[in-house]
C-alpha cells in the first residue's frame, strides 16, 4: 500500500507529511561490493529527531530495513542500529533482477499514550496517541537497486557509474584489450564528482525522484560516454582497414566492445562501418530511443511542475 | 536427469504459437523436434548440470485432483529441493519441465471438463508471482513446498501447513496472492492460524480466509510492518480474528 496515501492513526515521520516538526528520516545505501556468493548493502540511518532517538536508545523503537525481490519472492527483514554503517548480506541464488530496500522505524511494545515533543502541533495539539508493536513512527520513501548493472559482472553491461573523490568534472574511461588500465575493470567507466554521483544515485533510487527521469539521466550521461565508444571503435575498424599498420590502442574484445556490437546485432546492425548511421544514431538506437524517451520525460515533469499555462496551449 | 531449459527464442516461439499448436498437445506424437527444426531452431532446448530425478507424480482421473496435489507437492519438492529460488524463478526452467518430462502429468491433472488444458497458463510460465506460484503445473508445486516446508517439524511432519494451504484451491490462491505471502515467518505464523481453528471448527471457510487476508492483514500491514512481529503474533492474530469473524 502506498504510504503516502494512507492515514495513519498516529503521526508517522515521512518525507511526505508534516506529522513531525524539524525532523528526518532518511537512509544512504552504498552496494559496491558483491563476492562469489553474497551480495553486500552498507546502509547508513540519518535521524533527526530527539524524541524517536530516545525510544531506539531504550530500546522502545527498532529500525529495520525490508528487503525484497519481486523476481524471486524474497522478503525479509533486517535490524538496523542507528549510529553504525550496517551491512547485510544477501545470497546471490536468492535474488535476481533487482531488489526493493525500504527502512522503518517501529514500536517495539504497545504504547497507549505516545507522544512526542516534535509532533506537529497545529495538527495534533495535546493529542497522545496507541501504538502497538509493530507500527510504525517513522518510514522513508524505499530504494530500488538493479542488480545487474553495477553488483554484478554481465556480458551485456557497456556502461558502469562510479565516483572519485579527487576530481571536479565528470570523466570517462574506455577498457581496452590489453586491459592495461584495471582501473575501469571491462567497461565504459563513467566517474562522477562524489557530490554529483551522490545526486545521480537519489535519483536512481528514491522511488519519488526516479520517476520520469531514468531515460533523462540515461541521455544525458550515458549515451555520450556510448557515441564516443562506437567513435573509438569504427576509427578502430577503419584502421584495421589498412593492413600492416599497428593499432595504438585495441577496444575490440573488450566486454563494453562486445556488448555494443551484440547490441547492434540484435537491432539488425551487422557492419558499423557500411551501415550509414552515424554514432549518435547507433548509441540511439542501443539505448532504445533514449532521446525520444528523455524529451518525453522533460515535457513530462516540466508539465508537471509548471504552473504557467504556455501560449497557445488553447489552440 | 540433468535439468532442462528452454533458449529464450525457443520459449518465444511456442508460446506466440500456442493456439495453432493446440492440437499437438493433445496427441501422442512427440512434436517439438520437428516443430522447432521447420522453425530453424536447432538448440531449442540446454542441459543443465543440476541433476535432479525425474519423479513419478500421482495423478488419477477424478475430478477433485487437489488432494493430489499436497501428495505431488511433497514428492516434487523432495526430490527438486536443491534448486535455488533464483534458479526456480526462471519460466524457461518450468516451461520446458511441462513440455517435455512431466508432459503427461501436466495433461491429466489440468484437464478441464472439455477434455481441453489451458495450455499457455498449466504448460508456460512466466515471471509473474501468479504464473510461478498458482498457475503454472509444477512451478507451483515446487514454490508451495518453498514457502510452506516446516524445517522444525522434520521429524514429525514438516508438511503440516502445506496440509493447510492446499485444503482447498481458492484458499491457496487467496493466500498466495497477498505481498505478505513471500514472507515464510508470516506465511507460517498464517497456516498455523488456521491450521489451529480448522481442528477446532472444521473444515474452512473460503470468505473469512479471503478477509482476513485480503482486508484485515493487509490493513494491518499498512500501519505495522508485519514483518517485525513473530511467527506467534502473527498467529495469535490471525488466529484471533477467525474466532471472531
Amino acid at each position: 500500500m502506498d504510504k503516502k496515501s494512507i492515514d495513519f492513526p498516529h503521526p508517522v515521520l515521512t518525507e511526505y507529511s508534516n506529522d513531525f516538526n524539524d525532523s528526518l528520516f532518511s537512509i544512504s545505501i552504498n552496494y559496491d561490493k558483491a563476492d562469489a556468493k553474497n551480495i553486500y548493502l552498507k546502509i547508513e540511518v540519518e535521524l533527526q529527531c530527539d524524541g524517536i532517538k530516545d525510544m531506539l536508545s531504550c530500546g522502545k523503537a527498532d529500525i529495520f530495513a525490508r528487503i525484497t525481490c519481486n523476481r524471486t519472492f524474497l522478503r525479509k527483514v533486517y535490524k538496523l542500529e542507528y549510529a553504525n554503517v550496517n551491512t547485510i548480506s544477501i545470497p546471490k541464488q536468492e535474488v535476481c533482477d533487482e531488489i526493493d530496500i525500504e527502512c522503518f522505524i517501529t514500536a517495539t511494545d504497545d504504547n497507549d499514550s505516545y507522544r512526542l515533543e516534535e509532533f506537529n502541533h497545529n495538527y495534533f495539539g495535546d493529542a497522545t496517541f496507541k501504538l502497538k508493536k509493530g507500527d510504525m513512527v517513522a518510514s522513508e520513501p524505499g530504494h530500488k537497486i538493479k542488480l545487474d548493472t553495477i553488483l554484478e559482472k554481465n556480458a551485456s553491461g557497456v556502461v558502469i557509474i562510479t565516483y572519485d573523490r579527487d576530481i571536479s568534472y565528470a570523466q570517462v574511461n574506455f577498457a581496452t584489450k590489453d586491459g592495461s588500465n584495471t582501473k575501469t575493470l571491462d567497461y565504459i567507466t563513467i566517474i562522477l564528482p562524489e557530490k554529483e554521483y551522490l545526486s545521480y544515485q537519489e535519483l536512481r533510487n528514491k522511488r519519488y525522484l526516479k520517476v520520469g527521469t531514468v531515460r533523462f539521466m540515461q541521455a544525458s550521461i550515458v549515451l555520450p560516454a556510448i557515441v564516443e565508444g562506437l567513435g573509438k571503435l569504427r576509427y578502430e575498424e577503419e584502421y584495421e582497414e589498412e593492413p600492416g599498420d599497428e593499432i595504438p590502442v585495441q577496444y575490440n574484445g573488450t566486454i563494453w566492445a562486445d556488448s555494443i556490437y551484440k547490441a547492434l546485432k540484435e537491432r539488425g546492425i551487422e557492419d558499423i562501418l557500411t551501415c550509414g548511421k552515424s554514432d549518435y544514431e547507433l548509441a540511439n538506437l542501443i539505448l532504445g530511443n533514449v532521446v525520444g524517451d528523455a524529451i518525453s520525460e522533460l515535457l513530462y515533469k516540466a508539465k508537471e511542475f509548471s504552473t504557467v499555462r504556455w501560449e497557445g496551449d488553447d489552440e | 536427469m540433468n535439468l532442462i531449459y528452454f533458449t529464450k527464442d525457443a520459449y518465444t516461439c511456442l508460446l506466440r504459437e500456442v493456439d495453432g499448436n493446440e492440437s499437438k498437445y493433445y496427441s501422442d506424437n512427440i512434436w517439438l523436434d520437428d516443430y522447432f527444426k521447420n522453425k530453424g531452431i536447432f538448440d531449442y532446448c540446454q542441459e543443465s548440470t543440476l541433476d535432479m530425478p525425474k519423479v513419478e507424480l500421482i495423478c488419477t482421473d477424478e475430478d477433485d485432483q487437489i488432494q493430489y496435489d499436497i501428495a505431488n507437492t511433497k514428492i516434487f519438492y523432495e526430490a527438486y529441493k536443491n534448486l535455488t529460488p533464483l534458479q526456480a524463478s526462471d519460466p524457461l526452467l518450468w516451461t520446458a519441465l511441462c513440455h517435455i518430462p512431466y508432459r503427461e502429468y501436466v495433461l491429466k491433472r489440468w484437464k478441464k471438463k472439455d477434455e481441453t488444458v489451458t495450455i499457455d497458463k498449466r504448460f508456460f510460465a512466466s515471471k509473474a508471482k501468479a504464473s510461478l506460484l498458482y498457475y503454472n503445473a509444477l512451478s507451483r508445486l515446487w514454490w508451495s513446498g518453498y514457502l510452506t516446508y516446516d524445517e522444525e517439524m522434520k521429524s514429525s511432519n514438516p508438511w503440516h501447513l502445506t496440509e493447510v494451504l492446499f485444503s482447498q484451491q481458492q484458499i491457496q490462491k487467496d493466500i498466495i496472492d497477498q505481498p505478505f505471502s513471500m514472507n515464510k515467518a508470516i506465511m507460517k505464523g498464517l497456516l498455523r492460524a488456521l491450521q489451529r481453528y480448522s481442528n477446532e471448527n472444521g473444515r474452512l471457510k473460503v470468505d473469512p480466509v479471503r478477509k482476513c487476508c485480503d482486508a484485515y492483514l493487509n490493513h494491518y500491514g499498512a500501519v505495522s510492518i508485519l514483518d517485525t512481529l513473530s511467527i506467534e503474533e502473527i498467529e495469535s492474530l490471525v488466529y484471533e480474528y477467525m474466532k471472531k469473524n
